[in-house]
C-alpha cells in the first residue's frame, strides 16, 4: 500500500516542490514522536499555557431538560484561545522550531486555527502569516482582530468561494514558494500525509484525557462519543484513543447548510470520492470533479473536504457520521447558553443539536460531547442574523 | 538522437511548449489560440484542464481556470477541440490538470476519452510518482506520462520517478507557482545537467519564463521551454489573439534561432 494510506484515503497528492518538505517533517516527526524531552516540553505547555487538562463536566441541567441519557461535556471550549485548535497547533511550532523553520504559515476558517497558531507563534518567537477567506473575514471580525492584536499578519483570499478552501489554496502557494524557509501549521486532520496523522496525534491528547476521567467520573467508558466534524480535527482527537473500545459508539456532526436542498459541509454524509488539497477522501463536488461551494452557519465547517481518516471510519462503519441544518444548530446555540451557561461555537452547536435526536437512550448512558470551542467569536455574526 | 512520442531531442535545437487553458476564453478562442500556437512553430502543446482549486497556479492562470468553469467547461468539449485539431495537426498535445479532474469519474473513462480524441500524453501536478495505479490507468491507453522535478526533489530518489517510464521530465524552475518572477539561472542550469546525467530523457523547462531574455538565457541548458502564464494573460486580454501572435512571435524565434 502506498504511503499515508486509511484504508482507501489519504495519500500525498501535491506538487513536487514540496514532498522533500514533506518527507523532512514525516520523519523528524516519526523521531520525536514518542521522544521523552519533546513530551516533557509539550505536556508543559498544555498544563501551564493551554491549562491541560480540560474538565470533564456533567451537564446536569440539560440531562434533565432532555429527559433521556446522561450529558457530560469534554471541555475543549475553556482551552486557552477557547478551543481545541491550540492542541495542534503548540505541537506543530514545536516541530517547526526543530525543523529550524521561522516562518509559519497557516489557513483559518472560523479564526480559530488562526488565534491558536498566532498564540504559539507570539510565545515561541516566531512570524506568523495567516490565510483567510474573504467571506470569512466579514464573518470572524473579532477573530481577525485578536489574530492582528496577537502580531500576526492576515493575508485575504478573494479568489474562488473565499472561504476556508480557497484559504488553504493559498496557503499551499505560499509553501510551495517559500518552502525552504516556512513551516504549513495545517489546522484539521486534512492535507497531505503526514498531517492527518500528526494533526490527529496532537488532538488525542483531549481523547486520552476523557478516557481517564470518564473511567473516575462514571467508572465506565462513554457510551457516546459526539462531536462535530468539518475537517474533523476536534472529532479525531477525541475518537481516536476509543477506536479499539468498540462499545463506544463515535458520531461525527456534519454541517447540513440550510436545509436538504442545500450544498451544506457534509462530505462524509453527501459527499463521493476524491482528491482535495493533498488527500483522497470524500469530497462534495460536480460529475467532472471540480469542487462544490459549501454553505454553512459555522465558518469552521464551511468546508468541502473531510480528513481521510473519518471517510475510513465512515467505510468500516467504525463511526457514524449524521448531518444537522444551521435552524438546529442555532437552536442549540441558544438553548445550551440559557441551559448551561455554557455559550457554544456554532461549530460545536452542531454537535450539540444531535442530543435531541438521542434522548430515547437509556437514562443508565453517560453521552460525551466535545465541547470544541466557545461561542464568543460567533456572538457578532449571530446578533446580525438574529431574527429577535 | 532519440525519438520519443512527445518531443524528439535534436541538437542545437530547442522544443517551443506553449500552455493554454481549455475553454478559455471560449471554447472558439481556445481552438483558434491552439492552431495559432501550432501554426507559429509549437513542438508541443499543453492543455490546462480547468479545475476549481488549482493550487500550483498563479493569479492569471487560476483565473483562467475560473473563467472556463464558469462558461460552463466541460471535458468532451477539450476532447471535441482536439479531434479537430488533429484533422489539421500532429503537434503532440498533452493535458495538464489537477488530479480530481483525472479520476472523475473514473481514470479509465478519462482516459478513453482523451486518449480517442487525441491527446498523447498527461501532466497531472499533484499525482505522485507513488500512485501507479493511476499512471498505469493512462500509459494503457497511450496517454504518455510526464514526470515533475522540483528544484527541491532529492536527486536520488530519481530511480523512483523513472520506474514510471516517463516520456518527458518536466523541471520546474523554481519555488513557486505559475507566473513568479524568481529565476535563478545559476540553480537550473546545476540541475538541468545533473538530471541530463541521470537520464537519457528529454528535460523540459517550465515556470516564471516571459521574456526573450529568458528564453536566450535558458535555450541551451534544456531540450524544451514552457511558457504558460504569459500566454494565457495575452489570451485573456485580447481574445482576437492579435496580442498573443505578437507576443510569441519573438519568442519562437528566439527558440528556434
Amino acid at each position: 500500500m502506498n504511503k499515508g494510506y486509511f484504508g482507501d484515503y489519504g495519500g500525498l497528492f501535491i506538487p513536487e516542490t514540496l514532498s522533500h518538505a514533506l518527507n523532512e517533517l514525516e520523519k523528524l516527526y516519526t523521531e520525536i514522536k514518542d521522544d521523552k524531552d519533546f513530551n516533557l516540553q509539550l505536556t508543559d505547555i498544555y498544563k501551564d499555557y493551554v491549562g491541560r487538562p480540560s474538565p470533564l463536566y456533567f451537564a446536569e441541567s440539560l440531562t434533565k431538560h432532555l429527559n433521556g441519557p446522561k450529558i457530560w461535556f469534554k471541555r475543549e471550549d475553556l482551552n486557552h484561545t477557547g478551543a481545541h485548535k491550540i492542541n495542534n497547533t503548540v505541537g506543530q511550532a514545536l516541530l517547526a522550531k526543530m525543523l529550524g523553520k521561522k516562518r509559519i504559515i497557516a489557513e483559518t476558517g472560523a479564526g480559530q486555527h488562526g488565534v491558536a497558531t498566532a498564540t504559539i507563534c507570539a510565545k515561541l518567537g516566531l512570524e506568523c502569516i495567516v490565510y483567510m477567506g474573504a467571506k470569512d473575514i466579514e464573518r470572524q471580525e473579532l477573530n481577525v482582530f485578536k489574530i492582528e492584536t496577537l502580531g500576526a499578519s492576515i493575508v485575504p483570499v478573494h479568489s474562488g468561494t473565499a472561504t476556508l478552501k480557497d484559504a488553504l489554496n493559498e496557503a499551499i502557494r505560499d509553501w510551495v514558494t517559500n518552502v525552504d524557509t516556512s513551516h504549513y501549521i495545517i489546522g484539521s486532520v486534512t492535507g497531505p500525509h503526514p498531517y492527518p496523522t500528526i494533526v490527529r496525534d496532537f488532538n488525542a491528547i483531549s481523547g486520552k484525557e476523557l478516557k481517564e476521567q470518564s473511567l473516575n467520573q462514571f467508572k465506565a467508558l462513554p457510551d457516546m462519543i459526539i462531536a462535530c466534524v468539518g475537517g474533523g480535527s476536534n472529532a479525531m482527537g477525541v475518537f481516536h484513543p476509543f477506536i479499539e473500545d468498540k462499545t463506544v459508539e463515535l458520531i461525527g456532526v456534519e454541517a447540513g447548510g440550510k436545509d436538504s436542498s442545500d450544498i451544506g459541509g457534509a462530505s462524509i454524509t453527501d459527499g463521493s470520492t476524491g482528491v482535495l488539497h493533498g488527500a483522497k477522501t470524500k469530497i462534495l463536488q460536480s460529475n467532472s470533479g471540480n469542487i462544490l461551494e459549501t454553505n454553512s452557519i459555522s465558518a469552521g465547517l464551511d468546508y468541502p473536504g473531510v480528513g481521510p481518516e473519518h471517510a475510513y471510519l465512515a467505510d468500516i462503519k467504525r463511526a457514524k457520521y449524521v448531518k444537522i441544518f444551521d435552524d438546529e444548530a442555532l437552536e442549540a446555540f441558544y438553548e445550551i447558553s440559557r441551559i448551561e451557561g455554557i455559550i457554544p461555537a456554532l461549530e460545536t452547536a452542531h454537535a450539540l443539536a444531535y442530543l435531541k435526536k438521542i434522548s430515547a437512550l437509556d437514562k443508565s448512558k453517560n453521552v460525551v460531547v466535545n465541547m470544541s470551542g466557545r461561542g464568543d467569536k460567533d456572538l457578532y455574526s449571530v446578533m446580525k442574523n438574529a431574527k429577535h | 538522437m532519440q525519438n520519443t512520442s512527445l518531443i524528439t531531442i535534436k541538437d542545437n535545437q530547442t522544443a517551443f511548449i506553449p500552455y493554454l487553458v481549455a475553454g478559455h476564453t471560449s471554447n472558439e478562442v481556445f481552438s483558434s489560440a491552439l492552431r495559432l500556437l501550432n501554426d507559429v512553430g509549437a513542438d508541443l502543446i499543453e492543455i490546462g484542464i480547468p479545475f476549481t482549486d488549482p493550487i500550483a497556479e498563479g493569479k492569471i492562470i487560476e483565473s483562467a481556470h475560473h473563467h472556463a468553469l464558469k462558461n460552463d467547461f466541460v471535458l468532451d468539449d477539450v476532447c471535441q477541440i482536439v479531434k479537430k485539431f488533429r484533422t489539421y495537426s500532429d503537434t503532440p498535445v498533452i493535458a495538464m490538470g489537477y488530479t480530481n479532474s483525472f479520476i472523475n469519474p473514473s481514470s479509465e473513462l478519462i482516459a478513453t476519452k482523451l486518449s480517442e480524441c487525441g491527446v498523447n500524453g498527461i501532466l497531472i501536478v499533484d499525482l505522485p510518482a507513488s500512485e501507479k495505479s493511476i499512471i498505469n490507468t493512462f500509459k494503457n491507453n497511450q496517454l504518455n506520462h510526464v514526470q515533475l522535478i522540483a528544484p527541491t526533489t532529492q536527486l536520488n530518489l530519481i530511480e523512483e520517478f523513472l520506474e514510471n517510464d516517463p516520456a518527458l521530465i518536466y523541471y520546474i524552475t523554481q519555488r513557486g507557482i505559475t507566473g513568479s518572477n524568481n529565476l535563478n539561472l545559476e540553480e537550473i542550469s546545476e540541475k538541468l545537467s545533473a538530471l541530463k546525467k541521470l537520464s537519457n530523457k528529454p528535460v523540459i523547462t517550465g515556470f516564471g519564463i516571459k521574456t526573450v531574455e529568458d528564453v536566450k538565457n535558458l535555450k541551451t541548458l534544456t531540450d524544451g521551454i514552457v511558457i504558460g502564464s504569459p500566454i494565457v494573460e495575452k489570451i485573456s486580454l485580447d481574445p482576437s489573439l492579435t496580442e498573443l501572435k505578437k507576443y510569441v512571435e519573438p519568442i519562437v524565434e528566439t527558440i528556434k534561432a
